[in-house]
């Protein structure tokens, strides 16, 4: 462990002695889920909070704690019975967030949005830095197109009400729309890009829709089928075949967006990696659309197919 | 090793927060848990402890100091100015906070936000999010955290950027600041070797981020904007672009267009505007022979040379 963690240890070990203060006898795994760390974490944390206090350092003046029952009680830890109030870092990153959610069509949110954002920023340990660094970033989200916009509106009333919904959806892979029902999750954006988890009577499988690939919404009567709480499916998918991929330096940007992983002992400038493929001829397609800065090298057929695609685009410049 | 010294700044914080007076340094040596070395050892950890707890933005004073008495400048924590201010939140503030804070996932500013919401928590607060909604942003780019750091401390990075023409060079930067738009981030900042005030996109850094100076290396401009900046950059204006999309192909391409006019029976010729040259030369590339980019020049030929670098 270095340095760096322990200072990171310590300060979470600041916000942990408050928090079980004012939840005295919660259960351990219950701590660990609120504080975000895991059951093992949280045990060291405790262990090791069980030998600090103030200065003598006798039976008094240790922090007291309890927690062989599976829940946990704390005494003696007054001194810090406040949590320390926000580094400039921590609004930052709470009030852009808030900022995110205001410009999104759910209007009704707007008044606790702001509410929250001067509640936040009034908790401010360094406000004269907090000033400066506010000017120092910022985050502009993209607005959503009409259409769009009539689609999410649609979707939510379907999830609010647990109805089915028919979509038309465009399928990028294959370059066609298709038309199907689904019972919506809920709607995810990511880097200004709007999903819908969805189960999709369809397919009879959960799966993502991009929103802007929706071109057609109609509410149903029917009533979901299917349990809801499907999310961690959305969040890892089964097991995927790994394709064996190189990467050109300007590619890079492929590993982070579509979970390629690196492969170890890199000497080449481009950079062999392994990626998750549920769909072949999506990762033909996303090759083409890297234009040149990935290579399929598990199938040699697939390679051979990016050529002729690539050719076939050429000729038609060449025929011009 | 490091556990001890998490325990020492613990115990040191708590001597600190619990004193109503000022402990000096010998004080602290002898009765803080911890500083059990040499005087030199004990003087170059208490530095860095001290270091420590204002990075975390603990407010630390000094003072006490009496030369009649012969009293050496002491130490304490202000309570007050530590303790997160007694704010409650409504159910719903406190749900939008919990979503808010899991917009970062694993990236960009996730940290803070995590450590923010842990702290809320602390407080008593019962901050849990709705599920039929998440929101995420990422700061995918791996060099965000030192390029945020370096805007914080004022230091000078360099790294190699690539141009939107593909042009690879060597930058070196005094960072303004950052900014999200549409998802994408970028960096603004005073490029050192062109003399002038430049923005970067981060997915376009083709090495790791180096800092190159000390802290408070330059002086941030009092009259920032970087939305005026970012926007007036190129980075992000709106451009027209002409495609030739064949029948029945490139729905979203088709969408998005502002006019379309049939050339043949099987292509049509469409006008749509665009902000991002990068993302809509992959989208045109994903279709490979089914669009054809006509303008601007720019766009053209980016994709016949990634074409051509494909058709080998």
């Amino acid at each position: 462990m270095s340095a760096q963690n322990a200072v990171g240890r310590f300060a979470r070990l600041l916000a942990l002695v408050p928090f079980l203060q004012s939840h005295q006898g919660i259960p351990i795994s219950q701590a660990a889920e609120s504080m975000g760390v895991s059951e093992k974490e949280l045990l060291a944390d405790l262990h090791l909070l069980w030998v600090c206090g103030l200065p003598g350092y006798t039976h008094s003046e240790l922090i007291d704690l309890e927690f062989e029952s599976g829940r946990i009680t704390i005494e003696n830890a007054d001194t810090l019975a406040k949590p320390l109030s926000l580094t400039s870092d921590e609004v930052i990153a709470l009030s852009m967030g808030l900022a995110m959610l205001a410009a999104l069509p759910k209007n009704d949110l707007s008044d606790d949005l702001r509410s929250a954002q001067i509640k936040i920023q009034a908790m401010a340990l360094q406000a004269a830095e907090l000033t400066q660094l506010t000017k120092q970033v910022m985050v502009i989200p993209a607005s959503l197109e009409a259409e769009d916009t009539a689609h999410l509106l649609a979707l939510e009333n379907a999830i609010t009400n647990k109805k089915q919904i028919e979509i038309d959806y465009y399928v990028a892979s294959r370059d066609e729309m298709t038309t199907r029902i689904i019972e919506a999750e809920r709607i995810r954006l990511v880097d200004g890009v709007s999903y819908v988890d969805a189960w999709c009577q369809t397919a009879d499988a959960a799966r993502i829709f991009r929103l802007d690939r929706i071109f057609r919404t109609e509410l149903l009567a029917t009533a979901h089928s299917h349990e809801s709480d499907t999310f961690s499916q959305f969040q890892e998918p089964g097991p995927q075949p790994e394709y064996q991929i190189a990467l050109a330096p300007t590619g890079r940007w492929i590993l982070e967006q579509y979970g390629a992983q690196l492969l170890a002992n890199q000497t080449s400038s481009k950079a062999s990696a392994t990626i998750p493929v549920g769909d072949r001829n999506w990762l033909l397609r996303l090759a083409l659309s890297a234009g040149g800065d990935l290579e399929i090298m598990s199938e040699a057929e697939l390679q051979d197919d990016l050529i002729y695609l690539a050719r076939l685009a050429l000729a038609n410049y060449e025929g011009e | 090793m490091s556990a001890a010294k998490t325990e020492r700044l613990l115990n040191l914080t708590m001597a600190l927060l619990a004193t109503r007076r000022f402990l000096t340094k010998a004080e602290i040596f002898n009765r803080v848990a911890g500083y059990s070395g040499a005087p030199e050892a004990n003087d170059r950890m208490f530095e860095r402890d001290k270091e420590d707890l204002r990075e975390l933005g603990i407010p630390l004073v000094t003072g006490g100091s009496d030369p009649l008495l012969d009293l050496e400048d002491g130490y304490r924590i202000d309570p007050k100015a530590y303790s997160l201010p007694p704010i409650v939140f409504t159910p719903s503030e406190a749900s939008v906070i919990a979503v808010a804070a899991q917009i970062w996932r694993e990236y960009g500013f996730a940290e803070p936000a995590k450590s923010g919401l842990r702290k809320l928590r602390a407080a008593g607060e019962d901050l849990v999010g709705e599920e039929f909604f998440r929101a995420q942003v990422s700061g995918k780019e791996s060099s965000f955290p030192t390029i945020w750091g370096a805007v914080k401390d004022r230091c000078r990075i360099s790294f190699d950027y690539r141009r939107k023409d593909g042009e690879i060079s060597r930058r070196e930067v005094e960072p303004w600041g950052v900014l999200s738009w549409h998802g994408a981030w970028y960096l603004v900042g005073m490029d050192l070797a062109r003399e002038d005030s430049r923005v970067f996109r981060l997915s376009r850094f083709t090495s790791e981020t180096k800092v190159v100076s000390k802290t408070s290396a330059f002086e941030v401009p009092e009259s920032l904007n970087l939305r005026d900046l970012v926007t007036h950059s190129g980075n992000v204006e709106e451009q027209l672009a002409i495609l030739r999309v064949a029948k029945n192909c490139g729905l979203p391409l088709r969408r998005r267009a502002v006019e379309t006019k049939s050339l043949s029976e099987s292509w049509d010729e469409i006008r749509l505007s665009f902000t991002d040259l990068d993302s809509l030369a992959r989208e045109v590339l994903w279709l490979a022979n089914k669009v054809i980019v006509v303008e601007p020049q720019l766009l053209r030929t980016r994709v016949m040379d990634s074409l051509k670098v494909m058709a080998r």
